[in-house]
């Protein structure tokens, strides 16, 4: 029987990753690929799909066919369409004369497993075998969701890019699914042919940067309620006066795709007033593209997973900026962006620190499994302590020996306590949260609070 | 013709490159080009979703479509957003005037639109890729005064899709029968402007013009009068407008004294049935409609400051009394016990002759803030289609007609 394999892929750099993993042979053989689109953008219809990203036609030739998730659902959104349970048989039979998949033996390739659209994806397509790929530093954390018995069983591998040398992820881990790499050499191609590809994309000229500059990568974390307006722009100007006191007189600022334009003119003037010439890349081009057209010098950004591929792909000197005030922000504890913001805020200079900047040196994959690894675990354990009990001991010994002032702030007092954890509460007083009569005077007394206003 | 109207939008797939000049130009006797249609998109503080509107307004341009951007003074963003995007917006222009209100904005819209076929948009909605080429070609087939069509309701990326309650679709119907019955929801109870389009013949009638002195609710004398006086609609399934739903400026989820503008806006209903051929018939239906809105208001009390709270009951109660009473009594009878009983005990407060009376005691059981949520009542528009609406559903207050 015929066996054909479905990507479901959100971003041009999902659907790169997927392209090296074909390249690479990660994947097995099949009769047909067919590459699902959805586009996940608040509003899809007034956002492109990543197959109609700039250097999308470098990789249209992996697949056989490309088909739309959001028409086939449409006037549903991705992100909030599930099948009842009652009704997959039905579902199933659709999507299967839609794509005229026939009897095919199925095979998908999802990534972010947890939530739809690649949740009810996968729950559409009973019994096909899975393999999930990693959408960048997220899959170092923990699984964020119950992904359900039908589904956690059928999962194959977890394929992952190598951003982090020597760091294994903890994605899916708690299910035994063994991750497997994408090879970075692949991918490193692939995405030379999709900078290529890109040229003409329409958009700012590439090769018109300046050479060797400073590249900011903008976040738009505002429109999360992640940061305000005003902390984002401080974020922004940091990123704008470290790369000048780093000696930098051109600084070319990529802002993030979806943030509105007007932003900029504050930057623009901060760096004239340090006496730089900042330049606005307006461009639909992911930065990996950048990085292989214009070459910058040194790679400005927050947590950004292009900062890891700027350094591992590309030996860009990086720095970040804004990561410890996001450690603080990210609430709940549990947020997936946690895991990123700490490798981020563990691997790499502060921007503002100079000296740091000047003599950091990506770390050896045996100075991550020694340093960066145990730190994860136990950061992951803390965001999801039940799905992982197995690192408990583990994770409570790494406190007990390196909890102090720099590491406190990965950490939340108040989850350590409630987790039993090294640097909660001390462990006489840990009964409090626990008793029934100390809880109920806690709540009256924070009613009361309330109430007073 | 009905099948190409009953199917979803064809998704036109984002291109983000303006169809524009794909129509020719028609050219009118004297040379002067033609506007097929105007779109009127009135915008009052929505920055955050002019980028939306004006790309999904990027995607449905036509040589011979004109857009109205309609600025109700703004005193966010939201007018250098207008002035930014205008330049990439072919066949738009931007009108910014002083802040009057929504009905007003619309109407002046209305004045300086040139199209064959009027329809609207919110400036914090959204419009598919290509709707509206389809909306123009559902008006050019069928030929009616006026169009009907569903849309989609979007929370964050929870949607549904909401009907307009009629089943008969891309058809000829007579306004006026579709008016009734009295005890289900019927097409004047979806009185949403942007879900649908008209006919310049009876712009010129002033029947598309709404009652700009209301400032909440004006939908609703608006959309009888369209029922009562215009000669033909259609219902099309065309689901090409995305409507917000839960954004912190709409109207609907603020206690506000403008919502107390139902009472003036259903006395209007009530009082241009006057000399109508079918008064006798209608008037049930207008008395319950205006009861269900009541109940609505009384079910959802608790977001409202006390005083206002007050003012609102005296006001309902005041309404019943000025409804002729055997119809009211037979809109009380035919509804659910429920809300009936909530009415009934205004109503009895009134003949007790304390319809302005002292201040209420408030109901101990209630604490307040725990306000019953707007989706689970029955009355709340989105519910128009539920599947077992057997109550007169009639829609709340204005909720999304209004960019207040």
């Amino acid at each position: 029987m015929a066996r054909t394999q479905l990507f479901l892929a959100s971003t041009l750099y999902g659907i790169a990753t997927l392209a090296a993993a074909v390249d690479a042979g990660s994947l097995p053989a099949a009769d047909r690929r067919v590459l699902v689109v959805s586009n996940n953008a608040g509003v899809p219809e007034t956002h492109q799909p990543a197959s109609q990203a700039p250097g999308f036609a470098a990789l249209r030739g992996r697949f056989d066919d490309v088909v739309s998730w959001n028409e086939a659902i449409h006037p549903m959104h991705p992100s909030g369409w599930s099948p009842r349970a009652d009704d997959i048989p039905l579902w199933e039979r659709y999507f299967r004369q839609l794509w005229l998949l026939g009897d095919d033996d199925l095979e998908l390739v999802v990534e972010s497993i947890q939530v739809p659209p690649a949740l009810s994806f996968v729950q559409v397509f009973t019994g096909a075998p899975i393999t999930v790929y990693a959408d960048g530093l997220m899959s170092y954390g923990p699984t964020r969701n119950k992904i359900g018995l039908l589904v956690d069983t059928r999962i194959d591998r977890l394929l992952h890019l190598d951003l982090v040398p020597g760091l294994t992820p903890l994605l899916l881990s708690e299910h035994g699914v063994p991750s497997q790499v994408v090879p970075t050499g692949q991918f490193a191609k692939v995405l030379a042919e999709v900078a290529e590809a890109a040229g003409d994309a329409g958009g700012d000229d590439l090769d018109a940067l300046p050479e060797g500059a400073a590249l900011l990568l903008g976040q738009y974390l505002s429109a999360l309620d992640i940061l305000t307006a005003a902390e984002e722009e401080e974020l922004h100007l940091a990123m704008v006066r470290g790369a000048a006191a780093l000696g930098h007189r051109h600084i070319v600022f990529k802002p993030h795709p979806t943030a509105p334009a007007e932003w900029t003119a504050p930057l623009v003037a901060e760096a004239e007033r340090l006496g730089a010439e900042l330049t606005v890349l307006n461009t639909p081009v992911i930065a990996e593209a950048v990085y292989q057209r214009a070459r910058p010098a040194l790679v400005v950004g927050c947590f950004s997973t292009a900062l890891l591929t700027a350094s591992v792909l590309y030996g860009i000197p990086v720095a970040r900026t804004g990561t410890r005030l996001l450690l603080e922000r990210l609430s709940p504890y549990q947020n997936s962006n946690r895991m990123p913001v700490t490798l981020v805020h563990a691997l790499l200079p502060d921007v503002s620190d100079a000296a740091a900047v000047r003599d950091w040196a990506p770390p050896t994959a045996e100075a991550v499994a020694r340093d960066v690894e145990p730190l994860a675990r136990a950061v992951g354990f803390c965001m999801q302590a039940r799905a992982y009990p197995h690192l408990r001991e583990e994770a409570a010994a790494w406190l007990a020996a390196h909890l102090n002032a720099a590491t406190l702030p990965y950490f939340k007092r108040r989850r350590l306590t409630s987790l039993g954890l090294p640097g909660g509460v001390p462990a006489k007083l840990a009964f409090v949260p626990r008793n029934p009569t100390v809880r109920r005077v806690a709540r009256r007394a924070r009613a009361l609070k309330k109430a007073l206003g | 013709m009905r099948r190409a109207f009953s199917s979803p939008v064809v998704h036109v797939p984002f291109t983000g490159a303006s169809a524009h000049g794909k129509a020719p130009a028609g050219k009118g006797p004297y040379g002067e080009s033609v506007v097929k249609l105007s779109v009127i998109v009135p915008f009052f503080n929505v920055q955050a979703f002019v980028p939306d509107a004006l790309r999904s307004l990027r995607a449905n341009t036509r040589a011979d479509f004109e857009f109205l951007l309609m600025d109700d003074g703004s005193t966010d963003r939201t007018p250098q957003l207008l002035e930014e995007g205008v330049r990439s917006l072919p066949g738009a222009r931007v009108i910014h005037r002083d802040h009057t209100g929504v009905a007003a904005l619309r109407n002046a819209g209305i004045d300086a639109a040139k199209g064959t076929y009027l329809t609207f948009m919110d400036g914090d909605d959204w419009m598919a890729p290509g709707y509206l080429p389809q909306l123009v070609r559902a008006m050019e087939e069928l030929d009616v005064d006026f169009l009907r069509t569903d849309h989609v309701q979007c929370t964050g990326s929870t949607r549904n899709v909401i009907r307009a309650p009629h089943g008969r679709r891309g058809t000829r119907l007579d306004p006026r029968s579709a008016i009734l019955p009295a005890d289900r929801p019927s097409l004047v109870d979806y009185p949403y402007s942007w879900a649908g389009a008209y006919h310049r013949r009876i712009v010129e009638q002033g029947l598309v013009h709404m009652p700009a002195h209301l400032r909440t609710a004006e939908d609703r004398p608006w959309i009888w009068r369209l029922h009562r006086e215009a000669r033909s609609c259609a219902v099309v399934g065309l689901l090409g407008i995305y409507y917000r739903r839960g954004v912190a400026s709409s109207l609907t989820q603020i206690g506000d004294e403008r919502q107390l503008d139902f009472v003036r806006s259903f006395d209007q209903v009530i009082a241009e049935l006057a000399g109508d051929p079918d008064e006798e018939r209608f008037l049930p239906k207008a008395v319950r409609t205006y009861c269900a809105i009541i109940a609505h208001h009384l079910d959802n009390i608790d977001r409202f400051e006390p005083a206002l709270a007050r003012k609102l009951k005296a006001r309902s109660a005041a309404a019943l009394g000025r409804l002729p009473s055997k119809v009211l009594t037979e809109a009380l009878d035919s509804m659910d016990l429920e809300r009936s009983v909530k009415v009934r005990r205004l109503r009895r407060r009134l003949s007790r002759g304390d319809g302005d009376g002292p201040p209420d005691v408030p109901d101990p059981r209630r604490a307040p803030g725990s306000a019953p949520n707007a989706s689970n009542d029955p009355e709340a528009p989105d519910d128009l289609d539920a599947p077992d609406a057997s109550g007169p559903t009639a829609s709340g207050p204005t909720d999304g007609t209004v960019v207040a």
